[in-house]
């Protein structure tokens, strides 16, 4: 009842749909999957980006750093060896300028005073010894410095030796390295005289020795003196000296002294066999070069540190930006998108109350405020659809209240004024003219049709309220053929339309149903068919379509209805032809009563009809034969 | 033999006079009472062959009317015609009352009835 009596449509409309959204938002087991799935792929997405990206830039921050501190190593190397460089320059240009004067000296003068050699000052540039040589290689003047051992002077194969060979031939010799008799390195430089002699110097090798052990940078670096031949003239290791130590056999560094610019740098093997990087210098002095080396390991030490630092690092902060990248995602989308979620399950399970914080102000912010309007809407209407649910049996009790009342004070008058008219035609109150007894039968025609209205009125009102109750009875199916014919088969002979009546053999003598309404059904229809039939028959037939089914028909030769029309003639208050100007009159209710009937009796109707050839109208009702025969 | 005794209890003053008339076609006595109260006083002293009832009546209505008449033996041959506009309440009498006639009743289906419920009587 409550059902039927829903006051507003819209409202029932609008809750359906309302209803299809919660049903959408509410489909939690996807929305989960789909949330798990987009934060697997963000966590996804970012294990495979932040890895690679890491890598690339621990790579590209280690070589940054490798290069730096290999140029930062590489530009001290030089450096040092520049500066090493031109301090043995510086040296042994004071060497020669020792040795220039002395070349000087007329050999005619010195031959007078075999001693005008100056005292060698105890300098550190100052040589430990100087000669003068006459062209044939004798020694005719020579000084010393006072704690040393004359060397060269005692040289008796001074006329071969190649410092002097090249010296006398104009050139000036640096000096290869020698070992004295006490087996010390030295070396010495000659220099040609004017008087086709030479002055032949024996340096102290403690000062470019000590220059050369000098040379430290790091904890390893170092760095040692090569000559034209590959030979180490000078090395912080004083036993790689007398050893006669020659580069040549490494491979990397051989071709060195062979290049014009007599420079190189890179890594190498030294003579220890230890992995060392190192650039050279040439001395522009002979031709001389400085090799400086610092091993690998040191060179790449702050690299490693970076390494190590980086490396630590990596995973400590994969797992602050994997933490971070599950937890922004989560914290900024899908922490409030499953508070949404879970605010739809709220909703959809009827929690009407459930509000999600709509503070933020961004987008999420704004969609839990619309999800929060939409709570508000949905809990007004919720109230107001209760209200209506709550008022709806008042206003059944009111209504069929106000029907039983309407009805009453209807029927009552009506009822007065049909019994007062019959009982002026049965001329109780005395004769009257023919004039007058026709006036009075259209009197009684004009008020059978009024009630007939009302009843009509009724007995909808009774439908739409579910106050309609049918009963179940024996009946014979002949009498309401019987009914039909004695009530309407006068007005059929005065319409000129003949009222058939038929009723099958394979009928059951006995059924069983509301015998009121279903001759209420077939009057209506008969009525029906007599309002718009003008010539011709009305058939009413009553038979068994099948086992399980019997069957009214009341068939017509009339006006037909239009197929347009026969889709909304069975509803309440519309009739074929509903203009002002309509030829018949009627409530528009006949029709519509008898479909919500048979219905409820669980039958159909069933219409065929053509315009200007006439309608056929079948109930068609469930076969339920009584075996009570006698009613 | 005498007439049958029809009664007829209407409030409403022409239809009990149309009532009046229909039974008094089919030959009945009748006699007309327009109150619940004094209808249940009168049934007390009377045995009706035949009662038109009217539901809605002051003071006592046609229903408990109807009761009071189905628990008393006496009437237990009284035939009972509801006679009412009010479909609903008439819905619910159905199996007390022996004929239920929804208001408008024409003169000559009451004047009908009336002598088919008594059919030794019929003029």
């Amino acid at each position: 009842m409550e059902r039927r009596y829903t006051p507003k449509c819209g409202n029932v409309f609008w809750l359906r749909v309302s209803k299809q959204n919660l049903m959408i938002l509410s489909k939690s087991s996807l929305f989960k999957k789909a949330q798990t799935s987009l934060q697997y792929r963000v966590i996804g997405l970012v294990s495979l980006v932040m890895p690679s990206a890491t890598i690339f830039g621990v790579v590209v921050f280690t070589y940054l750093v490798y290069q730096t501190e290999q140029d930062a190593w590489q530009n001290r190397q030089r450096e040092a060896a520049r500066s090493a460089s031109r301090t043995v320059e510086v040296f042994m240009n004071q060497v020669q300028e020792y040795m220039n004067p002395i070349g000087l000296v007329d050999p005619h003068h010195l031959e007078l005073a075999p001693e005008p050699m100056p005292s060698l000052p105890s300098q550190n540039q100052a040589p430990s010894e100087i000669i003068r040589l006459d062209s044939k290689g004798q020694v005719f003047a020579a000084a010393h410095q006072p704690d040393e051992t004359p060397v060269p002077s005692n040289l008796f194969t001074i006329p071969q030796s190649s410092w002097f060979l090249q010296a006398q031939a104009g050139q000036p010799h640096v000096g290869e390295a020698q070992i004295s008799a006490t087996n010390e390195p030295y070396i010495i430089p000659a220099l040609p005289a004017p008087d086709n002699g030479v002055v032949a110097a024996r340096p102290r090798m403690d000062v470019p020795w000590d220059i050369v052990s000098e040379i430290q940078f790091g904890e390893t670096g170092r760095a040692h003196v090569v000559n034209e031949h590959g030979d180490i003239v000078a090395h912080p290791d004083f036993e790689v000296i007398p050893a006669r130590t020659n580069i040549i056999d490494q491979s990397e560094m051989a071709a060195v002294p062979e290049k014009p610019d007599r420079q190189w740098n890179g890594v190498h093997e030294n003579l220890e066999d230890l992995v060392v990087v190192g650039p050279t210098q040439p001395i522009k002095i002979g031709d001389r070069i400085i090799f400086t080396e610092i091993s690998q390991t040191e060179v790449f030490s702050t690299t490693r540190q970076a390494l190590i630092v980086l490396g630590g690092g990596i995973p400590f902060m994969g797992i602050i930006v994997m933490a971070g990248t599950s937890h922004l995602p989560n914290r900024t989308i899908l922490w409030p998108v499953a508070e949404l979620r879970d605010g739809a399950e709220h909703i959809g399970e009827g929690d009407l109350d459930h509000r999600l914080d709509s503070g933020r102000p961004d987008e999420i912010g704004q969609a839990a405020t619309a999800f929060n309007q939409m709570a508000a809407n949905l809990k007004d209407r919720e109230a107001a659809l209760a209200q209506a649910r709550d008022e709806a049996p008042a206003a059944n009790r009111i209504k069929s209240q106000i029907l039983a009342n309407v009805s009453h004070d209807l029927r009552t008058p009506l009822n007065a004024i049909m019994g007062y008219t019959e009982m002026l035609q049965k001329g109780i109150y005395g004769a009257f003219s023919d004039k007058q007894q026709s006036v009075i039968q259209r009197i009684l025609t004009n008020t059978r049709n009024l009630t007939g209205m009302v009843n009509k009125l009724v007995e909808q009102a009774r439908l739409e309220t579910g106050t309609l109750k049918l009963d179940t009875a024996p009946f014979a199916p002949a009498d309401l053929i019987e009914g039909v014919q004695s009530t309407m088969g006068e007005s059929a002979r005065e319409k000129g339309v003949e009222l058939i009546t038929t009723i099958d053999v394979n009928v059951p003598l006995h059924l069983s149903g509301d015998f009121n309404w279903l001759y209420q059904i077939l009057a209506n229809l008969v009525e029906n068919a007599l309002k718009f039939t003008e010539q011709g028959a009305i058939n009413v037939h009553i038979y068994c379509p099948d086992e399980t089914h019997w069957a009214m028909q009341v068939a017509d030769t009339g006006s037909g209805i239009p197929l347009e029309a026969q889709v909304y003639i069975f509803e309440p208050f519309r009739q074929v032809d509903g203009t002002a100007t309509r030829k018949h009159k009627g409530a528009g209710l006949g029709l519509s009563i008898v479909k919500q009937v048979t219905n409820q009796m669980g039958g159909q109707v069933r219409l065929e009809s053509e315009v200007d050839c006439g309608s056929t109208f079948t109930i068609l009702l469930p076969l339920t034969p009584t075996q009570e025969t006698n009613l | 033999m005498s007439s049958p005794f029809g009664l007829i209890i209407e409030d409403d003053e022409d239809l009990a006079m149309i009532f009046e008339g229909a039974l008094t076609e089919a030959n009945f006595d009748t006699e007309v009472i327009s109150d619940g109260q004094a209808a249940l006083t009168r049934l007390a002293e009377i045995v009706p062959d035949v009662i038109v009832l009217d539901l809605h009546l002051p003071h006592v209505s046609g229903g408990n009317i109807l009761h009071q008449i189905r628990a008393d033996e006496r009437l237990a041959n009284t035939r009972v015609m509801l006679a009412t506009a009010d479909a609903i309440r008439a819905e619910g009498l159905r199996n007390e009352a022996d004929l239920v006639l929804l208001k408008p009743i024409s003169f000559g289906q009451l004047t009908m009835l009336a002598a088919r419920m008594h059919p030794s009587h019929t003029p």
